[in-house]
């Protein structure tokens, strides 16, 4: 048979060996029959295979004639002894040591079967006797003792008790149940809940009356109903041998006997739906524990970590937002300071030029000094705009790094970079005619200082060619006058000559100021005009990044809020399927 | 006196001067030093320590409850072993009688069960597994003439012996409850035969078979036992100490014990060199630690040594084989270094 087919809910399922034996059967079939197919189904449904075959063994097993009761128990507690002595036959090993190793299935059979040795140390053997008590279709299992967790003894004791419809645990009058034995039969009533307890060797041990009642004492304090019948296997197999009734009484046979009638053999029926039933429950039990877990874990939040971002990357986008008003305003306040102290510095200065030139030249004629004049003239102008604009580069670069800062905030540039980006732009953009080429922002100024300088010369130059006053005069022919006349003379037309000197370092100066200050005012116009688009730029393409990153987390977070609802509606619908069931099932108990 | 007693001796008196509480186990134990060997009786509850107990009364040892020398270690089914220090454990399946269902042969078969189980698995555990019934051999001893007089009236009812109700419904109480039901059937037999009920009892009760055992394996040298025990007992408390080193040295190199082991292991089966094991026991000191003695069956130390140190590396031999004759090898290359075994 094909896996596919089998495991699947569809129809197809119960298509396995001898299944019109069963169907025929399923037409009288009894209620728990229904139940177990039904937990087939499910535990076929949730990819238990494990849960499947086991249930299927079981299920074959039910629906076999006989009922099957498991004698368990630890080693030494006369297990073997009390199959034998309840069949009048010596069908299992007994012994001092450990003798029991495999299984012993006695049935009922017309005839007896011929006892053979176990063909291997795993097989149950199978023992066939004509006996009543069988043929009203009890079949017996002798079971290995349970000897140390996970030790191949006790998995095969367990393996018996799997296929358990009753179970007898037998246990002996040399003492009271121990720890040990009673989570046996915690465990045993959990998995088929007909249990019966033998309590053997009462031929032997002079308090056994009080150890039955202490033994029944511990069986109720955990919640085990179980009869425990007191005897001696001893005794019943002198009483067979003897066929002494008397003694078969003593030996409590006759009791347990009448117990396994009372709970087994009356109604078989009842002893199968139960132990479908514990078998079912079993099962299920498992399929819902991990779905109830899940469930529970569904209703908490969501992916805190992813939570957690998206949050992060709103809040980004917001900040962004509002920097992005706040460093436009901040940006233009700072390039306005710059141009009032630009321009503040300028005044400054030419006017300290000023001053000196009125100073040189109240007491320095003009037409002997004039070309030093000059040159000094064209060095304090020179020296002015160097400093005045490498002032306004070092302030553009605190700027920029100021707006870097707030306009984009985790982006990694910093001012210089900026105004680096800048350049390149302003030298595409900006060429003015007698401004040398703007690279990188500092050759901005730095044009800027070189086109100055030519216009100053030329200016300067224009403003004293057509002026004859300048022509020099000998001051040795001024000495060779003598007195006051022709030195008052000489006095005034120095004077004069003065006068027209300072006029046009006046207007020179003036002139400079004019035209330098336009040029670094228009510089300045320009380069803050890029910084900003740029920074426009950059900082838009953040937002949008951040904005992008903060709807691609939202989408995951949604869709897998999604996925867990519609797992959780999944979940829930087959929690509440197999709580139905199993309710169904505690009902046939 | 034994080496090791020696170093364990030297090591007591140091440890007796160092903080507690080093000092005060060191005391404890060096104040036992010298008196007679102390068996602690160990099992579960109702496992028949008392009565075992009862029934050792005026043997040469002592027997104690917890912290003793050497122990015996009570179970009711010999799958109950596991673990413990060997050279210092004896099992004893007690209740014996119980675990054959109380027949007359219920405690021979105990005594077959428990020599199985020596050469298996519970003998790595143990110098001896001894199975023992002290119920009947302590109740014998406590006999009435009431009960004599019982017991002849049983001989003649052998329905009555079927079962302990019976009995009870015939004699009373008390008989079944001092003996047992495999005592009262045994002493039937006993008195049906015409032997000494008390004495016949002790016989089958395997209490003689403890005896013996506990004088082969732990009376025959006791200074060793003691020693190891006290060194055992001051290893916990002087560990992260100096000492330590010291005190585990001593009793991981000390030679005696692993011959005591092996003589066990001679004994129980689980070990055996054939014609040689004669040899072996003697050289083992299994019959006397005097050199002479040792040297009985073998004549020159040095000719010994290399007879047995050629075992350790033959190809005909089982790996247990060629270990137990390292040890015995071992003990020749003392006696011819020092004349004696250290
Ligand atoms: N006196 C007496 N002995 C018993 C009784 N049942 C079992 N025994 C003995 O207890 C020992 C262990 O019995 P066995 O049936 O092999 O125990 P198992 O390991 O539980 O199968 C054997 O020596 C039996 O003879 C009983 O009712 N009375
Ligand atoms: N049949 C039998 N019963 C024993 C034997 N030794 C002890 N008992 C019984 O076992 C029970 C517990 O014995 P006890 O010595 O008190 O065990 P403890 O709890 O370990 O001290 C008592 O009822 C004893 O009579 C024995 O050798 N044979
Ligand atoms: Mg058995
Ligand atoms: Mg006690």
């Amino acid at each position: 048979m094909e896996a596919g087919s089998v495991r699947g809910t569809g129809p197809a399922f119960f298509t396995y060996p001898g299944e019109h034996g069963i169907l025929k059967r399923v037409m009288t079939a009894p209620p728990w029959l229904g139940l177990l197919d039904d937990t087939i189904r499910a535990c076929a449904a949730h990819q238990r295979h494990d849960l499947v075959d086991r249930l299927l063994d079981r299920r074959a097993g039910l629906l076999e004639p006989g009922r099957r009761v498991v004698v368990t128990g630890y080693p030494g507690k006369g297990k073997s002894h009390l199959v034998n002595a309840l069949v009048g036959a010596e069908v299992c090993p007994v012994g001092t040591d450990l003798t029991t190793e495999v299984a012993t299935v006695v049935r009922h059979a017309e005839r007896p079967t011929p006892l053979v040795a176990a063909a291997d140390s795993t097989t149950p053997r199978d023992v066939g006797l004509p006996r009543a008590l069988l043929g009203a279709g009890l079949v017996l299992v002798d079971s290995p003792g349970f000897g140390a967790p996970g030790c191949p003894r006790t998995a095969r004791a367990l393996a018996a008790l799997a296929e358990a419809d009753a179970v007898l645990v037998v246990t002996d009058a040399t003492g009271e149940l121990t720890p040990l034995e009673l989570e046996l039969l915690t465990h045993v009533s959990r998995l088929c809940p007909t249990v019966l307890v033998a309590l053997t060797k009462i031929d032997l041990v002079p308090g056994w009356r009080r150890v039955a009642d202490a033994d029944r004492g511990r069986l109720a304090e955990v919640g085990v109903s179980a009869t425990l019948v007191p005897v001696s296997s001893v005794l019943r197999s002198a009483a067979v041998e003897a066929e002494d009734t008397e003694l078969n009484r003593e030996s409590g046979f006759a009791d347990l006997i009448g117990v396994l009638r009372r709970d087994v053999l009356t109604d078989p029926a009842r002893v199968a739906a139960r132990a479908a039933a514990a078998t079912s429950g079993l099962a299920l039990e498992q399929l819902i524990t991990p779905l109830r877990a899940e469930f529970d874990a569904g209703v908490a939040p969501t992916d805190t970590r992813a939570l957690a971002e998206w949050q992060a990357a709103g809040r980004r986008v917001e900040r962004l937002q509002r920097e992005s008003a706040r460093w436009q305003t901040q940006l233009a306040d700072d390039v306005a300071d710059l141009v009032s102290d630009l321009d503040f510095d300028l005044r400054e200065r030419t006017r300290r030029i000023l001053r000196e030139v009125d100073d040189y030249f109240d007491a320095a004629d003009p037409g002997k000094v004039w070309p030093e004049f000059t040159d000094w003239m064209h060095d304090s102008l020179t020296s002015v705009a160097e400093v005045n604009s490498g002032w306004l580069v070092q302030r553009f670069e605190w700027i920029a790094a100021r707006v870097a800062r707030k306009a984009l905030p985790d982006a990694d540039v910093v001012g210089s970079a900026l105004l680096g980006e800048l350049g390149a732009r302003w030298q595409e953009d900006m060429r003015r005619p007698n401004i040398e080429r703007f690279s990188p922002a500092q050759k901005v100024f730095v044009g800027l200082r070189g086109s100055y300088s030519g216009l100053l010369m030329s200016g300067l130059a224009t403003t004293l060619a057509g002026l004859p006053l300048i022509n020099p005069i000998s001051l040795g022919a001024g000495a060779a006058f003598g007195a006051r006349s022709v030195f008052e003379e000489r006095g005034a037309r120095l004077k004069r000559r003065q006068a027209v000197a300072k006029t046009a370092a006046q207007r020179h100066v003036d002139d400079f100021f004019l035209r330098y200050g336009k040029e670094a005012k228009d510089a300045t116009r320009v380069v803050h005009r890029t910084l900003r688009d740029r920074c426009i730029e950059v900082a838009h393409s953040l937002r949008e990044a951040a904005a992008e990153s903060a709807r691609t987390i939202k989408t995951e977070l949604e869709a897998e809020a999604a996925r867990r609802t519609s797992r959780l509606t999944e979940v829930r619908r087959d929690l509440e399927r197999l709580l139905a069931l199993r309710t169904r099932i505690e009902a046939a108990r | 006196m034994s080496t090791l007693a020696d170093a364990a001796w030297d090591l007591l008196a140091r440890a007796a001067h160092e903080a507690q509480p080093i000092a005060g186990v060191a005391a404890e134990w060096a104040a036992r030093f010298d008196g007679p060997l102390r068996v602690e009786v160990v099992g579960e509850p109702g496992s028949g320590r008392s009565t075992l107990v009862e029934a050792l009364a005026g043997a040469p040892f002592e027997t104690v409850g917890s912290g003793g020398d050497v122990r015996l270690r009570l179970v009711r089914r010999p799958d109950e072993v596991s673990g413990g220090d060997a050279v210092s454990t004896i099992v004893v399946l007690s209740r014996a009688d119980e675990l054959g269902g109380g027949r007359i042969g219920a405690v021979d078969g105990a005594r077959a069960v428990a020599a199985r189980h020596a050469r298996g698995d519970v003998g790595e555990h143990c110098q001896a597994v001894v199975a023992v019934a002290a119920l009947p051999a302590v109740g014998g001893l406590r006999l009435t003439r009431a009960d004599a007089t019982a017991l002849s009236t049983l001989a003649s009812k052998p329905e009555a012996l079927l079962s302990v109700d019976r009995l009870t419904a015939h004699v009373g109480p008390e008989l079944p409850a001092k003996l047992g039901v495999f005592g009262v059937r045994a002493a039937v037999e006993l008195v049906r035969r015409g032997a000494a009920v008390p004495a016949g009892l002790i016989q089958l009760s395997g209490v003689p078979d403890l005896l013996a055992a506990v004088d082969a394996h732990f009376l025959a040298r006791p200074a060793v036992l003691r020693a190891r025990a006290a060194l055992g007992a001051l290893l916990p408390v002087v560990r992260g100490h100096p000492l330590a080193a010291e005190v585990e040295r001593v009793l991981t190199s000390a030679h005696e014990p692993r011959e005591l082991r092996l003589l066990a292991e001679l004994d129980s089966g689980r070990v055996t060199f054939g014609e040689r094991d004669g040899e072996a026991r003697h050289l083992l000191g299994g019959l006397g630690t005097a050199p002479a003695t040792r040297l009985a069956l073998s004549g020159e130390p040095y000719q010994a040594y290399l007879r047995w140190h050629a075992l350790t590396e033959s190809p005909d031999h089982t790996h247990a084989q060629r270990c137990a004759a390292a040890v015995v090898a071992r003990t020749c290359e003392a006696l011819v270094a020092v004349g004696f075994v250290e």
